[in-house]
């Protein structure tokens, strides 16, 4: 139902959406209500604010303020009663756009938005992000106060909310048609999947209620399904990783794709309820990564997963006077609020950090401002009704917000907690860390950097803190603490932490201590796999003036990232310095079509056109670099000699002095470094010790694949086929043998033997693996023992092989050496022998691909030998990065000298 | 999980489950279904939104509101009509009357009255009542009866009625304010379903007989559709 004399606008959120998957089923034609959607209206990137948690953004978002000012900081908060609970609408400090609607006299509706509980009481339906968390008790249904305004709508909308448990198996193949394949006594993986379908029917089977049954002018709908299904079963999209097993990766390849395809369908629905007149925006806060850049290991720290988050979402935007099949570029999330409220016809608070897209108007209209919505925040809940009086401070009903709270463990948004003070002290380290990394991309250091000391006081042991810490001391230009921090808290010789190797780089070259070590670190970086890494790694090339290894260095960040604007940025800045301006205007003109905020790729832009006689551009991208970034002094030289060029001498003057004075105040600032020099550093503890005291307080995931959520490794052969070599380049990678040191090295194994007496008695003891340090450990055990391995834990199984041959007569050899009474030397026994030998292998390696418990590799002795490197990277692969973080180390344990019996073996057959 | 918590038939780890795309067409016919705009829905539910306001400044005057014809020229019409009491402004009571048309309600004391029905509410089963050739269905505003369900509440009326095809379904959304000197009665949405066809109450869309996420994705109207039909299946 609509007010035909007011604007309409309906806002869906779509959280996680990212071009990079929507693009292919667009492609395909699966996605027919997006694209329609996209054919009348702009689309394009929409680039997201740190830290990337969802709450912060989609705040941000509804009300145009970055979070030091919204002050919703995260998931949860802390609270007194409870510990924690789940940000709250109380806790946001600023308007949002439906209270702004609302001091207007216009109807909004706002559908499960994040910090939307208790709901407010504007002038319209407010159903809070509390609604998800329903239950069903004996009682009845048992709702939250506060979940519905007006609350007496609750009794009505509440009937709408969708159970697990009611869903059958026809919608659960809708989106894994091999569902049946899944072992559901120990796989947990569809149960998540049921609980994602039923958290996204809830929202859209409310939202279309409300849509349908009240009046509005505006309506905002917000969707978490596509980022949560996202987080469970991106790992298993393709093209299929090499650590995902082949069933794994059959049975969940099509989730993603269904998720979007039933998506589209939703939005199908909600566009039924827009007539012509009505303006439609979709919008997601972050992207996904996907494809390569898919993480191996998602951080253990609370909001880990938030490294999944790519920086860009999406925005499609249609409407009766929003332009047709058009591009978007340059826009943020924190541009949405005024984006908005330009389509309402409404004024735009100064005081708002973004900016109205008003490029996407056929005809851009004349914007309103306002100093501030702030000064109308009584009207924003003006249409209290009598029955809606409550006080929200009452509103905080614990079982529902547990109920969310335990939805954001689940996650892994947020940390688990066992007690009230431990959930109150997460929370307030949580915030207080969300509110620094907020400030740091806000550039606002010194503040952050307060935050960042007191955290790392607190948290010695946390290296989250430690490494953010010295990024916001070199932020600050205080280059001698960095490097002191650094030196405090890392070895750099053995850290598998390449940031702070390039941190270390950085600060160096500012502080001009070059040397070959400095060469080496900075070399080695130019491999790394990371976009983030190797922009400013050319960064640091540009500064010390090697511009051929600035390109290579920017060209290898954009194959892991194409979408990367700092990159194309970097690039922009080599290609000027090497005068080929053409491809630094393409450069650049990417790099702004991806961030619009980017003032030194509209310095280049400039630059670039400058020389090739494009005047009338340069001007226009030189003024732009101005209002973006004042302080850039080589813009207003330019600026002066584009106005020479073109004629205008009056304003060359005019630029050339304004930079002068721009220099001379730079020059004359003084830096900020009364608190740098009285700082003393906190002192954190050794990286060895912070990575123990991680392995105690965040012990690895369950896995959701095994019943007891365990997962153990390990390493398996026949005996001599290489094993113990396994077992030592494993220890070298980061990953501990579990020995008890009975059998000692020696000429047989000179490395050791990292055997376990007691895992002989597998059979009968299968709970001696019932020790949870077990997970953090590698366990060799002989092939004939692996099937009495119990089936309630899931096994990452290296299986080593080697020519039979070989085994038999390294094992012959061995034994001579133990006990020549013992070995056979009948040419026939040994005959058969090496028979039953590889009979053997041959079973326990179709044993062990039968079994769903068993993640097998297997590794062939002589690939090892011959490709160190190659073997070692699947093994990182196998593992994943946390488990095995020195990689480089393992090739390094490899010894020609221990492969006699090969030799030998074949000098006697010559 | 429990595998007394089982959601999918084990039993049938052989089966050839059918392609993704033949499944998403199969129910994408809905999510076309489901794109059709109010006013135009699909061929088996007519659903207005004439948001008529009528306003009552002059109760006991007996005049006509509104009346709603189903088929133009066949004599089936929805009246509403308004000051039937000759009290004082501001306690009138609203009463309907329809030729050939039943009313979800009941009858008491000589009087019937319209039931205010909720959202999701079957149609077809209920108790119907007469407005018979003097009408009185109330729905009464202000003080009313002590039966009235509609005194300055808003709800859903639900109705039949046969224009010659066969029995029809439907209901017709009203929001009642009272108020001195004026009373505003809104017939704001009008639905009824083909002859033969369910309908219930707030459905603005036919469903189409497709598969449960088809529902699903059409939202509320889906939701309830789907978990009737499975309520009934089970109940089978």
């Amino acid at each position: 139902m609509r007010n035909p004399k007011n604007k309409r606008l309906l806002w869906i959120g779509w959280d996680g959406a990212d071009w990079n998957h929507i693009r292919p089923l667009l492609d395909q034609g699966l996605l027919p209500n997006l694209e329609g959607l996209i054919q009348r209206g702009v689309s394009g990137n929409l680039a997201t604010l740190q830290p990337a948690l969802s709450p912060m953004l989609w705040t941000s978002a509804a009300t145009g303020k970055h979070a030091p000012a919204h002050n919703i900081l995260g998931f949860s908060e802390p609270d007194h009663s409870h510990g924690s609970r789940p940000y709250s609408s109380t806790s946001r400090n600023c308007m949002a756009i439906w209270n702004m609607l609302t001091a207007k006299n216009l109807k909004s509706n706002v559908i499960n938005w994040w910090a939307s509980h208790p709901a407010e009481s504007i002038n319209g339906c407010v159903i809070s992000n509390l609604f998800e968390g329903i239950r069903r008790t004996e009682k009845g249904l048992q709702v939250a106060t506060g979940t519905v305004h007006p609350a007496s709508k609750q009794k009505h909308y509440q009937q709408f909310k969708v159970f697990p448990e009611e869903l059958t198996s026809e919608q659960l193949c809708a989106f894994v048609p091999l569902a049946n394949k899944i072992d559901q006594l120990n796989d947990s993986r569809l149960d998540i999947l049921a609980r994602t379908i039923a958290e996204m029917l809830t929202t859209h089977s409310v939202a279309t209620a409300v849509l349908e049954q009240e009046e509005w002018d505006f309506s905002a709908v917000y969707y978490t399904a596509i980022d949560h299904f996202c987080h469970a079963f991106m790992q298993y999209a393709e093209p299929q990783q090499s650590h995902i097993a082949d069933s794994d990766f059959e049975i969940f390849k099509d989730v993603i794709e269904a998720c979007y395809r039933f998506s589209d369908m939703t939005l199908g629905r909600l566009l039924s309820f827009c007539d012509e007149e009505t303006s439609v925006v979709l919008c997601s806060d972050h992207g996904f990564h996907s494809g390569r850049r898919r993480l191996r290991d998602t951080p253990r720290e609370p909001a880990g997963p938030a490294a999944w988050h790519r920086e860009f979402g999406i925005f499609v935007a249609a409407g009766p006077n929003i332009r047709q099949s058009d591009t978007l570029c340059g826009a943020s999330l924190i541009d949405l609020c005024p984006t908005l409220l330009t389509l309402l016809d409404l004024p735009v608070g100064r005081d708002m950090d973004g900016r109205p897209l008003l490029e996407i108007f056929r005809e851009p209209p004349d914007v309103q401002w306002i100093e501030t919505w702030e000064k109308y925040r009584e009207l924003g809940t003006s249409n209290v009704l009598a029955e809606d009086s409550e006080s929200p401070t009452n509103c905080n009903d614990s079982v529902n917000q547990d109920a969310l709270l335990q939805h954001f463990e689940n996650l892994g948004y947020v940390e688990h907690t066992d007690n009230l003070e431990s959930r109150k002290a997460a929370a307030v380290t949580e915030t207080s860390f969300n509110l620094a990394r907020s400030l740091a991309f806000l550039r606002r250091h010194s503040e952050a950097t307060e935050i960042f000391e007191a955290l790392v006081e607190q948290h010695p042991w946390e290296s989250r803190f430690v490494s953010h810490l010295a990024s916001s001391y070199f932020a600050e230009r205080d280059f001698e603490n960095c490097v002191a921090m650094i030196g405090k808290s890392y070895d750099l010789n053995s850290t598998p932490n390449t940031y702070i190797k390039l941190l270390w780089c950085e600060c160096n070259h500012e502080l001009k201590n070059y040397g070959d070590l400095f060469d080496s670190r900075l070399s080695d970086l130019s491999g790394s796999t990371h976009s983030g890494i190797l922009n400013r790694v050319g960064r640091l090339h540009l500064k010390i003036r090697d511009v051929e290894k600035a390109e290579i260095a920017f060209r290898r960040s954009l194959v892991f990232d194409g979408d990367n604007a700092e990159a194309f940025s970097g690039l922009a800045a080599t290609l000027t310095k090497s005068c080929r301006n053409e491809e630094a205007m393409d450069a650049a003109m990417r790099a702004i079509s991806l961030i619009y905020q980017k003032p030194k790729a509209h310095l280049y832009l400039g630059i670039a056109a400058a020389r090739l006689g494009q005047y009338d551009r340069a001007i226009i991208a030189l003024k732009n670099t101005i209002e973006l970034n004042p302080q850039l002094v080589q813009a207003y030289s330019w600026l002066a000699h584009a106005y020479r060029k073109s004629g205008d001498r009056h304003m060359a003057g005019w630029y050339r002095l304004e930079g002068a004075r721009m220099r001379q105040r730079q020059s004359t600032d003084s830096p900020p470094n009364d608190r740098r020099e009285s700082r003393t550093t906190p002192t954190p503890l050794p990286e060895s010790e912070r990575n123990e005291s991680l392995n105690e307080k965040r012990p690895r995931k369950r896995d959701p694949k095994s019943q007891s959520g365990r997962t153990l490794n390990i390493v398996s052969g026949l005996p001599r086929s290489g094993t113990s070599l396994m077992m030592s380049m494993l220890e070298a990678g980061g990953l501990k043998p579990k020995t008890d040191n009975l059998r000692t090295a020696d000429q047989g194994n000179p490395n050791g033997y990292f055997e376990w007496e007691e895992i002989k008695k597998i059979k009968q003891s299968p709970r001696i693996l019932d020790d949870p340090q077990l997970d953090d450990q590698a366990i060799k055990i002989v092939s004939p023992l692996l099937e009495h391995l119990p089936l309630r834990h899931r096994y990452k199984t290296i299986f080593m092989t080697r020519p039979i041959e070989e085994v038999f007569a390294s094992q012959q050899k061995l034994l001579e050496g133990l006990s020549s009474q013992q070995v056979p030397s009948d040419g026939h026994q040994n005959q058969i022998s090496m028979t039953q030998l590889e009979q053997h292998r041959q079973s326990v390696l179709d044993y062990l691909n039968s079994r769903a418990e068993f993640d097998l590799l297997v590794i062939d002795y002589h690939d090892l030998l011959r490709s160190p490197g190659d073997v070692c990277q699947t093994l990182v692969d196998f593992f994943g990065t946390d488990t095995l973080p020195r990689a480089d180390e393992m090739a390094r344990i490899i010894d020609p000298r221990l492969h006699r019996q090969r030799r030998r073996l074949q000098t006697s057959q010559v | 999980m429990k595998q007394e918590k089982s959601i999918v038939d084990s039993q049938d780890k052989n089966a050839e489950p059918m392609s993704l795309s033949r499944r998403w067409s199969t129910y994408a016919l809905a999510g076309a279904a489901a794109t059709l705009m109010p006013g135009t829905a699909a061929a088996d539910i007519t659903h207005i939104e004439p948001s008529v306001e009528l306003i009552d400044d002059n109760p006991g005057d007996g005049e006509f509101g509104l009346a709603y014809q189903f088929s133009p020229g066949v004599g089936v019409e929805l009246d509403f009509l308004h000051g039937f009491s000759e009290t004082a402004p501001g306690e009138g009571q609203l009463v309907l009357a329809g030729s050939n048309i039943l009313f979800a309600g009941f009858s008491t004391n000589g009087y019937v009255y319209g039931q205010n029905l909720n959202f999701g509410q079957q149609i077809p089963g209920r108790d119907f009542v007469s407005a018979s050739s003097s009408f009185q269905g109330n729905l009464a505003w202000a003080d009313g009866y002590s039966n009235s369900q509609f005194v300055d509440r808003d709800g859903y009326l639900g109705f039949q009625f046969d224009v010659g095809n066969g029995t029809q379904f439907g209901w017709a959304k009203l929001e009642l304010n009272s108020g001195t000197p004026e009373n505003i009665f809104t017939l704001t949405e009008l639905a009824y379903a083909d002859a033969g066809e369910s309908i219930f109450v707030g459905q603005t869309t036919a469903v189409p007989e497709v598969g449960s996420m088809a529902l699903l994705a059409l939202g509320a109207a889906g939701l309830v559709t789907w978990r009737r039909r499975r309520s009934g299946l089970i109940k089978s």
